[in-house]
């Protein structure tokens, strides 16, 4: 019973990391029908901006306690990844947008690929560590262990997206939002700036995944390569949620983590990549539209 | 003989590819980097095919590719004795080619429902799958993979491959097979309703292009003589796009160059060692930004061109043609039987839930004309799309002479004998007006897939029939001099006419007109009136026309059928319809109560 709550709780720790991400593809998509491919490298830049950061605040003769370090990390992670999202969009996503959906897909392979290598060539290939941000601590409740990262990133993970949900469904800027993804073409004669919606769409996606990478380097080693197996697992959550569906996100991303830490218990561990492409293939062929998602007619 | 003149040439080449390694003038690493040449042009030009000609969106090529090297290897390394190696090496890649094209119905299968973006998933999430079992199959050696192999790839063997390819697929893409390939990649609704049966189409460019890439790897695997899962990632799909993109989208030629340039670029930037990996994907995004089409866009060498298809080649072919009217002539009007021709009972259609069609029912008797008019939005095109198969009704049968249409695919709905066309003008617009026309042949094409590749006599001899019928209907319609001109530049009315001309390729008992005198001005009209009914006569066709405007239907339709919110409100002749009360409501509002 308590190592089937531990998993339970290893799978919300990497489901809540997936989610964020797929909260990204998921705006880009709904917002543009675009795959942004390059969204799992933008997150592999948050993880490096937190690492340099957090090793200068450390460093510093400052001598901050830990929540400050925390924010202001999380912080500069955040806005670094934005304005990154938001030049990329402005550089090479925006001349495309009148260009067919191939060329779209295929630039933002190209920038994928592009932040790894450059990254690797500049800092290089080895994995490293965050420095410990916050003490590493950890509870213990009846038999079940519980590390102060692990709860820090299920219940802040849980905060952003409730955040996320009530920016689009309540404020001015996501009615915008949702009326892009609607009509792009209808909604500039209501006043609402497309181009302005669109970037911010990117800057936004970008920092929720900032803040997914800020919890993840806390736990895991990184490297420039690190956001193609995590990118594409959120992608996957995303689709399996239903893409263009901010819930469904969310949804996806608890089932791609649960995937993870489940699929070990009945299978060699090399084949969790399998699963969850299998699983990928099976929602596309069968329900492209997903969990959440609804289809859409053919029109002649 | 002169078709084959170009690869005549390329072959006579070949002692070269032989005698310059073995005389020493090019040194081991100068033969690798033509080798990797050679295989990256095969590598691009068969993708090309999928994303060039056939407009779908497959991104995971690499994964054919590792099929090919694994299946390659396994027969020089398990399968043959080592000796025999040099021998059965041809063997040993067509067989890695086979097992990649098999490796390609399975991502042709899931493109029949998906396109796009969702179809790009599905190639790339198989390149991860065939890699990730690959990495898990210990016998093949798992994540560190296979080794041993002979150096059994030489120049020489390369060369052969390449001009083998660029043979075959030149043969493909100017057979009538092909040019559904480019069918469906302008428009794949358009495509299956002038016959091009395109699951099949799919099918066979898959399986086509997988193969190539499978041979490619079956070379690549003995020129490196090690290969493992990872060398067949991702990184190596975005390679063969980078490819595929820079030489030019539908274009062979651009195939050729796209590939010779990368690979020798990459092979200078080597001092710069990571950096060049950085440099790759920047040339791809640039390039996507300022030159979408890529070096050559859809122009081709005339080299690559057979000889009847160029330019002049169509000029001649149609000054030899002429327009002999009574040679197609179909008979004149078809009498009149008793039994209806097309009989719809009970046609039903909701759109989740919106109704668009309720009950309509028409009989259609050999040799009228018929007209279904009613106000925008009444369902009119979409009762044109359940007879023709692009919506299957919810509830009703379709009988056209005798046999059930409900529940058949689009593509065997046209071939029974009923052609369209469309309210929109949905021509290939980047595809020639010959090709427009020849396309609608599809159903009818007698040779195989096989004779087709080979461009075998029988296959030419009957492009050439088709070729003949097509130029001779558009000398029919007086297009003829626009033959060899995109279809996309005609103006309007031509293309109206093209159109038309397009769907009697089709061979057509039934012709369904959908709003032919859209955006046509009175002596427009008139003239298009007159037209309908020549093409009635000397066709031998029945024709049922959707209109909304009255004139149009009043003056040539003998029978007319009203719609209104998906419902029929009235049936009659032109004179009935034009008193009736419902019809007026309909078309002018109720009428005032004074």
């Amino acid at each position: 019973m308590g190592l089937a709550v531990q998993y339970l709780l290893n799978a919300l720790q990497v489901g809540s990391v997936y989610a964020l991400i797929a909260l990204g593809y998921t705006m880009v998509y709904g917002i543009l029908t675009m795959i942004n491919f390059a969204h799992g490298d933008i997150f592999m830049v948050s993880t490096y901006i937190a690492f340099f950061v957090g090793v200068a605040l450390l460093g510093s003769a400052l001598q901050l306690g830990a929540v400050p370090v925390f924010l202001a990390t999380m912080l500069a992670a955040v806005l670094g990844t934005a304005t990154l999202a938001a030049v990329i969009e402005r550089v090479a996503y925006k001349p495309l947008r009148q260009a067919p959906r191939v060329s779209a897909v295929i630039t933002a392979l190209g920038v994928g690929l592009f932040l790894e290598n450059f990254t690797l060539a500049t800092i290089g290939p080895e994995p490293r560590f965050l420095p410990p941000l916050v003490p590493v601590g950890r509870i213990v409740l009846g038999g079940v262990v519980i590390s102060t990262v692990q709860a820090q990133t299920i219940v802040l993970s849980a905060l952003v997206m409730l955040l996320l949900d009530t920016i689009v469904r309540r404020t001015m800027t996501g009615m915008a939002m949702r009326a892009v993804s609607w009509d792009k073409f209808t909604a500039p004669l209501m006043g609402v700036p497309v181009d302005r919606i669109i970037t911010l769409t990117f800057a936004l996606g970008a920092s929720i995944a900032a803040v997914g990478g800020v919890l993840y380097g806390m736990a895991y080693t990184i490297d420039p390569y690190m956001g193609i197996r995590i990118g594409w697992w959120a992608f996957i959550s995303a689709v399996v949620g239903g893409i263009g569906n901010i819930r469904g996100a969310m949804i996806g991303g608890y089932i791609l983590g649960a995937v993870e830490i489940f699929t070990p218990i009945l299978l060699p561990s090399t084949y969790r990549d399998f699963v969850a492409f299998s699983l990928l293939l099976v929602f596309l062929i069968f329900r492209p539209t997903g969990i959440l998602g609804r289809p859409v007619a053919m029109k002649v | 003989m002169r078709r084959w003149r170009g690869f005549l040439i390329a072959l006579a080449f070949l002692p070269l590819a032989v005698l310059l390694p073995r005389w020493g003038l090019l040194n081991l690493y100068q033969q690798q980097v033509l080798m990797y040449v050679g295989i990256n042009i095969i590598l691009t030009a068969s993708l090309n095919l999928v994303n060039g000609y056939m407009g779908e969106f497959s991104v995971g090529h690499a994964a054919f590719m590792a099929v090919g090297a694994y299946g390659a290897s396994l027969m020089t390394l398990w399968v043959f004795p080592r000796e025999w190696g040099p021998l059965v090496f041809p063997l040993a890649v067509v067989a890695g080619g086979l097992a990649a094209s098999l490796a390609g119905l399975v991502v042709a299968i899931p493109s029949f429902k998906t396109r796009g973006d969702y179809l790009a998933i599905v190639t790339l999430a198989f390149n991860m799958i065939v890699k990730s079992v690959l990495e898990n199959i210990d016998a093949v050696g798992g994540p560190r993979g296979l080794m041993g192999m002979s150096r059994l790839t030489s120049v020489a063997w390369v060369y052969i491959w390449v001009l083998l390819t660029l043979f075959v697929l030149r043969n493909y893409i100017y057979s009538n097979y092909g040019r559904g390939t480019q069918a469906i990649r302008e428009d794949e609704t358009a495509a299956a309703l002038v016959s091009v049966n395109t699951r099949q189409v799919k099918v066979m460019t898959f399986m086509l292009s997988s193969f190539f890439a499978g041979v490619a790897g079956g070379l690549f695997a003995h020129v490196l003589q090690f290969i493992n899962p990872r060398s067949f990632g991702i990184l190596k799909s975005t390679d063969v796009l980078v490819m595929v993109y820079l030489g030019g989208i539908g274009s062979l030629t651009g195939s050729v160059l796209g590939a010779t340039t990368f690979t020798v670029v990459l092979e200078l930037l080597r001092p710069l060692q990571v950096w060049r990996w950085v440099i790759g994907p920047l040339l791809l995004v640039l390039l996507m930004i300022f030159r979408p089409r890529g070096m050559m866009g859809l122009r081709e060498l005339k080299l690559l061109v057979p000889p009847e298809e160029r330019p002049e080649g169509i000029r001649a072919a149609l000054a030899s043609a002429g327009a002999d009217p009574a040679r197609r002539a179909g008979g004149g009007v078809p009498a009149g039987g008793d039994r209806p021709l097309l009989a719809v009972r009970g046609l039903t259609h909701y759109f989740d839930g919106l109704r668009a069609v309720w009950d309509f029912n028409l009989e259609v008797f050999p040799g009228e004309i018929i007209g279904i008019i009613g106000p925008n939005g009444a369902g009119k095109t979409t009762v044109f799309n359940l007879i023709t198969g692009v919506y299957r009704p919810t509830a009703g049968s379709v009988l056209f002479r005798g046999q059930e249409l409900v529940g058949r695919p689009a593509h065997e709905i046209i071939r029974s004998g009923i052609a369209r066309t469309f309210q929109t003008i949905r021509l290939f617009k980047d595809l020639s007006v010959l090709d427009n026309v020849r396309i609608a042949r599809y159903a009818r094409v007698r040779y195989s897939l096989w004779a087709a590749a080979l461009g075998t006599a029988a296959a030419r001899r009957e492009e050439e029939e088709i070729r003949r019928g097509a130029l001779e209907l558009l000398e029919l319609f007086h297009l003829g001099r626009y033959a060899d001109a995109p279809a996309r530049g005609l103006p309007y009315g031509e293309q109206r006419r093209l159109e038309i001309a397009r769907a009697l390729a089709c061979e057509p008992v039934l012709l369904l007109l959908d709003e032919p005198a859209a955006g046509m001005n009175p002596s427009e009209i008139d003239a298009l009136l007159d037209h309908i009914r020549w093409v009635r006569e000397h066709f031998g066709l029945t024709v049922v026309l959707i209109e909304h405007q009255m004139r149009v239907v009043m003056g040539i339709c003998e029978r007319i059928t009203v719609l209104d919110f998906g419902a029929t409100i009235a049936e009659g002749s032109p004179a009935e319809i034009q008193r009736h009360p419902r019809v007026i409501e309909a078309y002018l509002g109720e009428a005032v109560v004074a």
